[in-house]
């Protein structure tokens, strides 16, 4: 096998392990919806609370499965940040795209900044400098320095972020100057 | 306005016109009594966030305890068909302030703010000389107003207005001011009874508005392990997750659908307790026999009915508020339920017909003093539910007319309108718009019409 064609597979590698994510995402958002309590009323706890559960951890913790897959086969970090990204930025449209059954488009695309998504986007953020950070420890050579302080700086301000979107006064301030921004907007 | 201040001409017709009658012998004495101020009762009004009307003992909940809101009931009116017209927090509680719907006072969501211009309950009353008093959660977008007739504005601005639990800052006539009580239930109801209970030559007016049972549903440290092993008597199509899938989250309900309706049990009974301890001040204060007390909530909530979470939609859980009236002396026969329909715009003119006022033409709620009178006055025929998009809540705009058998749904945006069968269907599940008989829906439409357009039918 080439170089060439071993840095594709690897690289091919990363984003079946993305799309499989995506898959799952997509999968449970669809199978959560169901009408379980008209279909099979006895099904509808169990499945509505397994398939709620695999859809916010697809969500949420992808990129710990997509992240650490793809590099640690020698994906290229960005062919890395491209499979982590896919999962939550698919979502983010698909709820964009539902909400304009209640919103105008302008108001549905603001709507895709919501402070959930970023968020999701500050975690994914914070997992890949997580993984990244872990990766370069693990594949140092002895007495080589482990270059881990980029990717630590990242967990660090992506969980900040995340603070901020999310849990800062139970999200409740950022969440009032996104709805501020909207009330700028339109 | 009908309140209008008394000229210094009037009075010396008034004079003279006493004189004459005290010296002819044709002195109205019961007629001039009953427009002595001090006749007026007091007034109390319990306002609570999110509280379901059947999540009280007396109307059945399976394991929720509400003794001191039961006896409210049982010394008064419990109106099983209460309604909000608008289903969320400030154009609700602004209904209640103006008895106008939210399209008329212009607190259509929690985004637009409250008009100076709007006249209050409270301020027609000061004018007939009660002592007023806000105390609690105002919450309306907008700064906090200069409320015209209120003698004492307590209330906070902490979470965007939403105030919190524990240790809310306070906002006392315009200043900043820490709570003495860690639990804001608590410190509320101090203030209430510290208002309620001062030496004062006018009849009072209190309106006190609770954060309770908003989330996110901290109840006071003795009450955490209460109902910790109690079935939870939610729906059938209610799930775990309910509370943080499509768009769910912006309710503020990130967690297990149980351990939040745990917790909403708790503080509804921690505010029985402090409802409780005002009642019993009012009765060792000797004031309880001369004070009207109401006790109601600005919206429903959904614990996973209709696989939703929060409020807003027109369906029953959510549009239902508990509403129940203590008057003694004025209720015929007391601890009865009544079946009539009536809404949050009603309060306004119920108090001031209570007080003497007309309410005049800008109020569109009706008084339900009649029913309190007498048990078989009959009430309305219909009433109009509107929502206006409240970004970014999943929720479109709504409009809708309630039967007293009926509810017709129309949605802004692409959802189609629904159509439910009340005594048959009670639970909304099958929209009867695919079988409905065109005249029936034509007359819907046309009564929807009419109340957007008139407020009334």
């Amino acid at each position: 096998m080439t170089a060439v064609a071993g840095s594709k597979r690897r690289q091919f590698g990363c984003w079946i392990a993305g799309a499989a994510v995506l898959l799952m995402m997509a999968a449970a958002k669809v199978l959560y919806n169901m009408p379980w309590p008209e279909l099979a009323p006895a099904l509808h706890q169990p499945a509505a609370f397994i398939f709620a559960l695999l859809l916010n951890v697809s969500i949420v913790f992808g990129p710990s499965v997509i992240y650490p897959l793809g590099r640690f086969r020698g994906a290229a970090p960005r062919i890395c940040i491209m499979a982590c990204l896919l999962t939550p930025v698919v979502w983010n449209i698909w709820e964009i795209i539902r909400v304009t059954a209640y919103f105008s488009v302008a108001e549905s695309l603001y709507y895709g900044l919501n402070p959930l998504f970023l968020g999701a986007l500050a975690f994914t953020a914070a997992q890949m400098g997580f993984w990244e950070a872990v990766y370069r420890v693990r594949r140092k050579e002895p007495g080589e320095k482990a270059h881990a302080a980029g990717p630590i700086f990242i967990v660090l301000a992506s969980l900040a972020l995340v603070y901020v979107f999310c849990f800062w006064a139970m999200g409740q301030h950022w969440f009032y100057l996104y709805q501020a921004g909207y009330k700028a907007l339109f | 306005m009908s309140e209008k201040p008394i000229s210094r001409r009037d009075v010396l017709k008034l004079m003279a016109g006493a004189s004459l009658a005290g010296a002819t012998g044709l002195f109205p004495g019961p007629l001039f009594a009953a427009r002595q101020k001090n006749a007026l009762p007091n007034i109390v009004f319990i306002l609570t966030d999110d509280h379901r009307a059947d999540h009280l003992g007396c109307t059945g909940h399976p394991f929720l305890k509400t003794p001191h809101l039961d006896r409210l009931a049982g010394e008064g009116v419990l109106f099983e068909n209460a309604f909000v017209t608008t289903s969320l927090c400030s154009p609700s509680r602004a209904s209640f302030l103006t008895g106008q719907y939210a399209h008329t006072h212009g607190v259509r969501n929690n985004l637009t703010p409250w008009q100076n211009e709007n006249v209050t309950f409270l301020e027609r009353l000061k004018r007939v000389g009660y002592d007023t008093g806000f105390i609690g959660k105002w919450h309306m977008p907008g700064r906090l107003p200069q409320l015209r007739g209120v003698d004492e504005f307590v209330t906070f601005t902490a979470r965007g207005g939403q105030g919190q639990y524990w240790d809310c800052p306070l906002i006392v006539n315009g200043k900043q001011t820490p709570s003495n009580k860690r639990y804001i239930t608590d410190e509320l109801t101090d203030r209430a009874m510290a208002f309620a209970g001062r030496d004062r030559q006018n009849p009072f007016c209190l309106y006190l508005s609770l954060k309770a049972a908003h989330h996110d549903w901290l109840p006071p440290e003795e009450l955490k392990g209460l109902y910790a092993d109690a079935a939870l008597p939610l729906a059938p199509e209610a799930d775990t997750w309910v509370t943080m899938t499509n768009g769910a989250m912006f309710a503020g309900t990130a967690g297990p659908l149980q351990y939040h309706y745990r917790n909403y049990c708790r503080v509804l009974t921690a505010v029985d307790h402090y409802v409780g301890r005002f009642l019993d001040f009012l009765d060792k204060k000797g004031l309880a026999d001369n004070t009207i007390v109401i006790y109601a909530g600005d919206n429903g909530y959904f614990w996973g009915e209709h696989r939703l979470i929060d409020k807003r939609w027109a369906y029953e859980e959510s549009i239902r508020v508990p509403f129940i009236v203590r008057a003694p002396g004025l209720i015929r026969g007391p601890g009865r339920r009544a079946g009539q329909m009536v809404l949050n715009i009603d309060l306004a003119p119920t108090l001031l017909e209570i007080a003497g006022i007309k309410p005049g033409p800008a109020i569109e709620g009706q008084s339900i003093l009649p029913i309190l009178k007498s048990p078989g006055t009959p009430g309305r025929e219909a009433w109009l539910y509107e929502y206006f998009s409240d970004f970014p809540y999943n929720v479109p705009g709504i409009d809708a007319v309630r039967t007293k058998d009926r509810i017709y749904i129309e949605y802004q945006g692409r959802c189609p309108p629904e159509l439910y069968d009340l005594e048959a269907d009670p639970r909304q599940r099958k929209n009867l718009m695919d079988r409905v008989d065109a005249r029936e829906l034509t007359g819907l439409r046309d009564m929807l019409a009419t109340l957007k357009r008139e407020g009334r039918l």
